[in-house]
C-alpha cells in the first residue's frame, strides 16, 4: 500500500516537473522576445553600417564612437538634438504628471468626502467620459488652441492634464479602502481648514496610489506622437517621439549606424529607469487590475 | 513603498540631470540650443564618455557652439535664411563670407534637418512675420517652389530691385519654375535657382568593364540610348553577374526620369486631375524592371538604397550599376567607391532633377540683404564661378559656365588633393564634368512649366501607387487611387471622368 | 487663496459653526477638473463637431470657408458619387491590425496567467517574467516603431537572418506585402501589450475564492474545466475591461504605423494604402489644412467609438444578467 502510494506521488511530481519545465521555457523564450529587439538595436549602434547590412551578431563593433559623430553632424545647424529633445519632454512630462495626479486625487477627494446636489452626476459625468479618447477632439482643440494662442506652447499639452477621468476613477476606488470621512472631521475639530485636511492628510495616505498613477502620467505623457505632432511647430520645441520621428526621414535614414544611435539615445534612459522600478511599476499595474 | 518613493525620486533626478547636462538648464531658445550642441559635440569628442563626463565637459565648454544655427536670431539686425540641410549654409560660410563679411555677420541660418516636415514648419512661421525665426530668406525645392510662388509670402525679383539685365544668364527651364505665370521677367519670377541640373545616369566604371565589357562613355550611352536599350542592358547586366550586380538600385530611381519630363502637369486649367502620358510610361517601365528583378527593389534615400552603392557587385556585397541623378547629386549622394569612377551619360530620354532655389519673403528684414545673396547665389558669373570652384555645383549661369567649361582643366576645386573641377571632385572615371553636364544640358528638351505647387505631395506618394500597380497588374485601378488620393488631399483639384 | 477662503468663512458665520455644512467644499474640489474638461475637451469636441459642416479651403494660402452641410460625410463615406470610402477603407484596415494584435494578446495572456497564478506547477522567477514581458509597454511606442521597420526592412538584419534559415523567400520584403506589414504592426501592437494584459489577468486571478476551486475540485473537475467553468466567467469584468480598452484604444492606433511604412511626411500606410489608420487619416487631413474634412472624419470615429464602446458593455453585460438569473433559477 505504502510503495503503492509513494509511486504514484513520484509519477504526479514528475508530470509537475515535467509541466513546469515546459511553461518555464515558453516563459522564457516570450522574455527573450521582449529583450532581444533592444540587444539587437544597442549592438548595431557600435557597428558599421556595412556590418549591420551584413546581418545579425550580438557581438559589440568597434564604431560607436563614428556613430555618434555621424549621429551628431546629422543634427548640424538644426534647433534640435537628441538631448534637447529628451529636456523639452522633461519640461512637459513632469509638470503634466504632478497636475494630473493632484487634480485627479483632489477631484476625488471632492466627490468622496463631500455630499453636494450635483455629486452624482459629477461622478456618473466622469464615468461616462472615462472611454473617451483625446484624439477625436483633436481638430476642434487645434483651433481652440489658435483662437486663444495657445499653438506651438507646451500649456496646450500640459493644462489638459488636469482633467484626466481614469485617473479619477482610480484615485476614488482607491481612496475607498484607505480613507475615511471620520478622519476629515477629527481634522475639522483640530482647526484643520478644508484644504488642508486635504494636502496633509489625504495626500499622505494616498501616496502608494499617486505613485503608480505618477508613473503611469509620465509615461503616456512622455511617450506622446499624436498631441505635440498636432500642437508643436517650433524645431526647437520638438518632443523626443517628434524627434524620434525625424529618425525616418531623408536626413537621417540614409545609414542604419545613425538610426540606431539615434534609437539608443532615445530609448536608454526609460529603459534604464523601467528597470530600477520595475518592480514597484508591476505592482502597479496589478493594483489597477484589482480596482477595476 | 517609502523605499519606492526613494527610488521614483532618484530615477526622476537621474533623469533631470541627464537632460540638463545636455541642455544645460538655459531655455531661451536658440542659445539653449546652441549650449546643448556644444556640449553633445563635446561629448562626441570623448568616445564611450558615461553619463557624469558628459556632464562635466558640458559645464566647463559652454561656449563655442560649433553645431548650431549661426548667428543671434534675437539680434537688431538678424537676418534669417532657412534651408532643409546646410548646403545654403557651406556656401555661406565658405564662398559668401569671404566676400561680404559684414552681411555674413548677420545671418543666422536654420536647419530644418530634412525636407519631410520643411514646408510645415515654413507654413507656421510665415503667419508671423514678427517671429524671431521668421524666415526673410528661404531654400526652395523645385517640389514645392511653386506653392510659394503662386501664395503670396513671396517678394518678386523686381520687388527686391533685381532687374532682367541681372536674370539674363539663368537658363530657361529654371526661370520658368520660379515664375507666377509662365513668363520670363524679374516681375513675374518669385524665386531664384544657383543650380542648374541637367538629369543624368551615373555609371560606376569598375562594374561597367566587369559586366558590360567598356567603360567607353559613348558605347555606354549606345546601351542606354532608349528604352528598348535599357531593358536589354539590364537583362544582360542581371544575368551576367548572377543577379548581383543590377542596372538600378530600385525601380523609383526613375521616377524623376519620366515625370521630370511631363509635357502636362497634375490638373489642367480647369484644376482637372491629368495623368500624363510619361506617368503611364512610368508604371508600365518601373513594372517590368520589378517583375524582371532587375533592381533591389529599394526605396530612394534609404539606407539600403545608398548601401548598395558600394558593392562589389558579387555574392552578399550587392551593387547597383547606375544612379539617376544630376551633378549635385554627383557630389552630394555618391560614396566613396564612385571617386574616379563615375560616367556620367544622357540615357535614354532628357530629364531634369531639380535644385535649390532662394526666395525672399513678404516680411523681409532687408530687401537690400536679400538681393544681395540671391545676386550672389544665382546671378552674378564672378560670384556663382566661386560657389563653383568650392563645391562643384553646376551652376544655373550660361556665362559662368562657359568660363568654367573653358578653363576647367585649370581649376582646382578639392585644393587637398589637387583635384580639377574637370574631374567633379575627382569622381569623374574619364569625362569632363563641366562639359558632360554642358552637352546634356543643350540637348534638354523638357517644359518646367508643368510644375505645379501641389508637386511634393503627390511625388511623395507616387511610388505608393506604383507599388500596387506592380502588386496587382490593375493600372486602371491603381491610377483611380491615386487620383482619388490627388482630390482627396486637395480638394480643389477634380477627377474628371 | 484657499486658506483665506477657509478664513472668511469662519469669520463670518461663528455661530453656526457647529451647523455648517462643508459640502460646498465639494464643487470648490472639483471646480479645476470640470473647468478643464469643459474648456479643453468638451468644447473642442463641440468644435470639432462645428467644424465638420464648413468646407475649409486652403489654396496656396488663400482660405476659403464655406457651409458645407453633411456633404463631408457623404464625401468620406463614398455616398457622394465619384468620392472614395475612405473612411471605411481606413478603419478597416485599422480593425484588422488591432484584431491581429488582439486575439493573441489575449491568448497568450490568459495562458500565461493561469501558470503564473497555478498553485500547484509554480513557474520560477515569476518576478522576472512579469517586468521582462511588461517593458515593451513603456517603451516609446515611435521609437519601437522606427526599431522594428529598420529591423524588418528590404535588408535588415532580422530579414536577413529569416532569409538565411529558409523561413522566408530570398526576395520577400516585408514592406512590400500587405499581410507582411499588417502582421508585422499587429505583431509589435501584441508585442506591447500583452505583458500588461497579463498583469491584470493575474490580478484578476489571485481575487478569485480558492474555495471555488476547491469545490470544483471536489466536483471532479480537471484543470481545463476548472479554467473555463469557473476562471473565466469569473473573468469577465476583467476580460471586459480590457477588450474595451484595447478596443478604444486600437481605433485610435497612430503611433505605430505612421512611422512603420509610410513615405515621407505623406500618412499614406504602405504598401497600397493598406496599414493607413482612421488617425493617419485625420493628420493626413490636417496637415493638407482640410480642416473641415478633418473634423468629419473626427466625428465618425467618435460614434464609432461609442458605438463600439456601448455594444461591448451591453453584450457582456447582458449575458452575465442571463447567467446570474440561470443561476438563481
Amino acid at each position: 500500500m505504502a510503495k503503492l502510494k509513494s509511486g504514484v506521488d513520484k509519477g504526479y511530481h514528475a508530470k509537475i516537473l515535467v509541466q513546469r519545465t515546459a511553461k518555464e521555457i515558453v516563459c522564457i523564450i516570450l522574455c527573450l522576445m521582449s529583450l532581444i529587439p533592444f540587444i539587437i538595436l544597442f549592438m548595431n549602434a557600435t557597428r558599421t553600417s556595412e556590418a549591420i547590412k551584413a546581418g545579425l551578431s550580438f557581438i559589440p563593433g568597434g564604431n560607436l564612437a563614428e556613430n555618434w559623430k555621424n549621429f551628431m553632424a546629422k543634427q548640424n545647424g538644426m534647433e534640435i538634438n537628441v538631448f534637447k529633445a529628451m529636456l523639452n519632454s522633461l519640461i512637459i512630462s513632469v509638470p503634466s504628471t504632478i497636475c494630473t495626479v493632484y487634480f485627479s486625487t483632489l477631484t476625488a477627494y471632492g466627490i468622496f468626502v463631500y455630499d453636494f446636489k450635483l455629486k452624482k452626476f459629477a461622478w456618473s459625468f466622469i464615468l461616462a467620459v472615462m472611454i473617451i479618447p483625446n484624439t477625436i477632439a483633436a481638430i476642434g482643440f487645434y483651433q481652440f488652441m489658435n483662437q486663444i494662442g495657445l499653438t506651438d506652447s507646451y500649456l496646450a499639452l500640459i493644462i489638459p492634464s488636469i482633467a484626466s477621468p481614469a485617473t479619477v476613477f482610480f484615485m476614488k476606488q482607491y481612496m475607498e479602502s484607505v480613507f475615511s470621512k471620520e478622519l476629515v472631521e477629527a481634522a475639522r475639530i483640530d482647526g484643520s481648514g478644508e484644504f488642508r485636511t486635504f494636502n496633509t492628510i489625504a495626500i499622505p495616505l494616498m501616496k502608494p496610489a499617486i505613485a503608480t498613477q505618477a508613473i503611469f502620467a509620465f509615461v503616456a505623457s512622455w511617450n506622446n506622437l499624436f498631441m505635440p505632432s498636432l500642437i508643436i511647430s517650433s524645431e526647437s520645441k520638438q518632443t523626443l517621439p517628434l524627434f524620434i520621428r525625424m529618425l525616418q526621414s531623408d536626413q537621417f535614414k540614409t545609414d542604419y549606424g545613425v538610426v540606431y544611435i539615434g534609437l539608443t539615445i532615445a530609448i536608454l534612459p526609460i529603459f534604464v529607469v523601467y528597470f530600477i522600478l520595475a518592480r514597484n511599476i508591476v505592482a502597479g499595474v496589478q493594483m489597477g487590475g484589482v480596482k477595476e | 513603498m517609502r523605499k519606492f518613493q526613494r527610488i521614483a525620486v532618484l530615477g526622476l533626478a537621474a533623469a533631470m540631470a541627464i537632460g540638463t547636462a545636455a541642455g544645460c538648464t538655459n531655455t531661451s531658445s536658440s542659445s539653449s540650443a546652441a549650449a546643448s550642441s556644444a556640449a553633445s559635440s563635446a561629448a562626441a569628442s570623448s568616445a564611450d564618455s558615461s553619463a557624469t563626463e558628459d556632464e562635466t565637459t558640458a559645464a566647463e565648454e559652454p561656449t563655442t557652439p560649433a553645431n548650431t544655427i549661426t548667428g543671434d536670431a534675437s539680434a537688431a539686425d538678424a537676418f534669417v535664411v532657412w534651408g532643409w540641410n546646410d548646403d545654403i549654409k557651406k556656401i555661406l560660410d565658405n564662398v559668401y563670407a569671404a566676400d561680404k563679411a559684414d552681411n555674413y555677420a548677420r545671418i543666422v541660418f536654420v536647419n530644418s534637418g530634412g525636407s519631410d516636415n520643411y514646408q510645415t514648419k515654413i507654413d507656421e512661421l510665415l503667419k508671423d512675420t514678427s517671429a524671431e525665426l521668421y524666415p526673410d530668406l528661404m531654400g526652395l525645392e523645385i517640389d514645392y517652389v511653386q506653392k510659394y510662388v503662386q501664395g503670396s509670402n513671396l517678394l518678386s525679383m523686381a520687388d527686391l530691385g533685381i532687374t532682367d539685365d541681372d536674370l539674363k544668364d539663368q537658363y530657361e527651364f529654371n526661370a520658368v519654375v520660379c515664375s507666377k505665370d509662365g513668363t520670363t521677367s524679374a516681375a513675374s519670377q518669385y524665386a531664384s535657382f544657383w543650380q542648374a541640373t541637367p538629369g543624368a545616369w551615373c555609371l560606376r566604371a569598375d562594374l561597367c568593364e566587369k559586366y558590360l565589357g567598356t567603360t567607353d562613355p559613348a558605347e555606354l550611352q549606345e546601351m542606354l540610348k532608349d528604352w528598348t536599350a535599357v531593358e536589354a542592358t539590364a537583362a544582360k547586366l542581371a544575368e551576367a553577374s548572377n543577379g548581383n550586380c543590377r542596372l538600378l538600385s530600385g525601380w523609383d530611381d526613375l521616377n524623376r526620369v519620366f515625370t521630370n519630363n511631363r509635357k502636362t502637369g497634375w490638373y489642367d486649367d480647369n484644376d482637372n486631375i491629368v495623368i500624363d502620358d510619361q506617368v503611364k510610361a512610368y508604371f508600365e517601365e518601373a513594372k517590368l524592371f520589378a517583375d524582371k528583378n532587375w533592381t533591389f527593389g529599394t526605396t530612394q534615400w534609404a539606407a539600403d538604397w545608398y548601401t548598395m552603392m558600394d558593392g562589389t557587385g558579387v555574392e552578399d556585397a550587392k551593387s547597383a550599376l547606375a544612379y539617376t541623378g544630376c551633378p549635385w547629386f554627383q557630389y552630394w549622394c555618391l560614396s566613396g567607391s564612385w571617386k574616379g569612377q563615375t560616367i556620367t551619360v544622357a540615357g535614354p530620354q532628357s530629364f531634369y532633377w531639380g535644385g535649390t532655389g532662394l526666395a525672399a519673403t513678404v516680411g523681409c528684414a532687408d530687401k537690400e540683404l536679400a538681393a544681395d545673396i540671391i545676386k550672389y547665389f544665382t546671378c552674378d558669373a564672378e560670384s556663382m564661378e566661386k560657389i563653383a570652384m568650392f563645391n562643384c555645383d553646376f551652376i544655373n549661369n550660361e556665362t559662368a559656365n562657359a568660363y568654367l567649361l573653358e578653363n576647367s582643366e585649370t581649376i582646382i576645386t578639392d585644393k587637398e588633393n589637387n583635384l580639377a573641377l574637370a574631374s567633379g571632385n575627382g569622381l569623374m572615371y574619364s569625362q569632363n564634368y563641366i562639359k558632360v553636364y554642358n552637352d546634356i544640358l543643350t540637348g534638354m528638351t523638357v517644359d518646367t512649366s508643368v510644375v505645379k505647387p501641389e508637386d511634393k505631395q503627390i511625388n511623395d506618394t507616387l511610388s505608393t501607387y506604383v507599388k500596387e500597380y506592380i502588386a496587382s497588374g490593375d493600372y486602371d485601378s491603381a491610377i483611380g487611387n491615386l487620383k482619388a488620393y490627388i482630390h482627396d488631399t486637395f480638394s480643389y483639384l477634380n477627377i474628371a471622368d | 487663496m484657499s486658506d483665506n477662503a477657509v478664513k472668511t468663512v469662519s469669520a463670518t458665520k461663528p455661530r453656526r459653526r457647529k451647523k455648517v455644512t462643508h459640502e460646498w467644499y465639494g464643487y470648490l474640489f472639483i471646480l479645476p477638473f470640470f473647468l478643464v474638461y469643459l474648456g479643453f475637451q468638451v468644447y473642442p469636441l463641440i468644435n470639432t463637431f462645428r467644424w465638420s459642416l464648413l468646407n475649409y479651403v486652403d489654396r496656396y494660402g488663400n482660405v476659403t470657408i464655406t457651409f458645407n452641410g453633411l456633404k463631408g460625410f457623404a464625401d468620406v463615406l463614398g455616398i457622394t458619387a465619384g468620392e472614395k470610402a475612405y473612411f471605411f477603407k481606413y478603419l478597416l484596415n485599422t480593425v484588422i491590425m488591432w484584431i491581429g494584435g488582439f486575439i493573441p494578446q489575449i491568448i497568450i495572456s490568459l495562458l500565461i496567467a493561469a501558470w503564473l497564478t497555478n498553485t500547484i506547477v509554480k513557474v520560477r522567477g515569476q518576478g522576472a517574467i512579469k517586468i521582462l514581458t511588461y517593458m515593451p509597454n513603456i517603451i516609446t511606442a515611435a521609437s519601437i516603431s522606427v526599431l522594428f521597420a529598420s529591423l524588418f526592412a528590404q535588408y535588415g538584419p532580422v530579414t536577413a537572418l529569416l532569409k538565411k534559415m529558409g523561413v522566408i523567400a530570398q526576395d520577400y520584403n516585408f514592406l512590400d506585402s500587405i499581410a507582411g506589414t499588417r502582421g508585422l504592426i499587429s505583431f509589435i501592437l501584441f508585442w506591447m501589450w500583452y505583458g500588461n494584459t497579463t498583469l491584470l489577468l493575474i490580478a484578476g486571478m489571485l481575487g478569485i475564492n480558492p474555495s471555488l476551486y476547491e469545490a470544483a475540485s471536489i466536483d471532479g473537475a480537471n484543470g481545463g474545466q476548472r479554467f473555463f467553468r469557473v476562471t473565466l466567467p469569473l473573468l469577465k469584468p476583467i476580460l471586459l475591461f480590457t477588450l474595451v480598452t484595447s478596443a478604444v484604444g486600437g481605433l485610435q492606433m497612430y503611433d505605430i504605423p505612421s512611422l512603420f511604412n509610410v513615405v515621407g511626411s505623406s500618412y499614406v500606410g504602405n504598401p497600397a494604402d493598406s496599414t493607413t489608420t482612421v488617425t493617419m487619416y485625420i493628420m493626413r487631413l490636417y496637415n493638407s489644412k482640410n480642416y473641415g474634412k478633418a473634423s468629419v472624419v473626427s466625428v465618425l470615429l467618435f460614434i464609432v467609438t461609442l458605438i463600439v464602446s456601448l455594444i461591448l458593455f451591453k453584450v457582456m453585460g447582458n449575458s452575465d444578467k442571463t447567467k446570474k438569473k440561470r443561476a438563481r433559477a
